[in-house]
């Protein structure tokens, strides 16, 4: 039924109110979260409309264009070996695919910004309290 | 025990343990402001639930009455949601519009275990998908009109915000 009418059931789907997705996307880890901002527009309303899951997209999107930057540079990481079959050494059962890549790699990363998070997420693990940042002594000459 | 009636959307009415009802925390704060005494014959009508689904919601609440409460939600933690139990897994294994309208009966009568629980029903469906198979799942239609660049250009300014 959902093959023979898709029109017919999205027509009958409650569209549930953007508190109850956020609470959803709540529950969602990172990876999975950054997908949910790129299904749908209305999605990615939600998710920047709330406080904690535009904080862990944020991160989560500097996190993913450091790793392709980095792809980038040592192309080598770019392929991964998937071996079909049983797991011996012998012969060709093995075939090269190439990672899937999102269509974000087009700037580097604002390192600023990664920095800021750096801060962020290192005082949100020290419980809340400022970090205790080095300051240059003062000389007091006497 | 004594017993409560509860009226759905539709006019249909089920009689239900005072116990079961109070899962319900809108019903709890219901019965406690108004006094409703015990040998009176009130109806509690409850107009954002149809027969079905607060059928469903009374056989939940019957299942999970001697739960302890859940506990507080804390922000940062990480959430799981593959801690389901095998009934409540049944229970919910309906289509797609009867979930949703089990998570905004469980939002309105604001019962804390059943919306989590269905809340994370949905989010593992969404789990580990990429955005072609989410669309798929959700019968959403690629409202995407956005070029890729545009896309693009979206993230860099969400990135850029601080």
């Amino acid at each position: 039924m959902y093959q023979v009418l898709p029109f017919l059931i999205a027509a009958s789907l409650p569209r549930l109110p953007v508190e109850m997705w956020s609470t959803i996307f709540r529950f969602l880890d990172p990876s999975s979260l950054l997908n949910v901002v790129r299904t749908d527009d209305l999605w990615r309303e939600v998710c920047q409309g709330d406080p904690v899951l535009r904080r862990t997209v944020q991160e989560e999107l500097i996190a993913e264009r450091q790793k392709q930057q980095e792809e980038i540079l040592n192309p080598a990481l770019m392929f991964t070996v998937e071996r079909k079959g049983p797991t011996k050494l012998y012969g060709t059962n093995g075939t090269k695919t190439v990672r899937y890549r999102a269509p974000t790699m087009i700037q580097p990363p604002p390192t600023e910004f990664s920095q800021c998070v750096q801060r962020k997420r290192k005082r949100r693990q020290n419980g809340g309290r400022p970090e205790e940042e080095e300051r240059p002594c003062k000389m007091l000459r006497l | 025990m004594p017993n409560i009636k509860l009226r759905s959307s539709d006019g249909e009415t089920f009689e239900v343990d005072v116990e079961i009802a109070k899962c319900s925390v809108t019903i709890k704060t219901m019965l406690e402001d108004l006094g409703m005494d015990e040998e009176e014959e009130e109806v509690v009508p409850l107009p954002n639930v149809n027969s079905a689904i607060l059928k469903k919601v009374i056989q939940w609440s019957t299942y999970h009455k001697d739960d302890p409460p859940p506990p507080e939600d804390d922000e940062n933690k990480e959430k799981r949601t593959d801690d389901i139990s095998s009934w409540d897994a049944d229970f919910l294994k309906v289509d797609q519009g009867t979930l949703f309208e089990l998570i905004l009966a469980a939002n309105y009568l604001d019962i804390k275990g059943l919306l989590d629980v269905t809340c994370k029903t949905v989010a593992n469906m969404i789990k580990g998908k990429a955005p072609e198979e989410i669309r798929k799942t959700f019968n959403i239609k690629n409202d995407f009109t956005a070029s890729e660049e545009e896309q693009v250009r979206k993230e860099n300014e969400w990135c850029e915000e601080k």
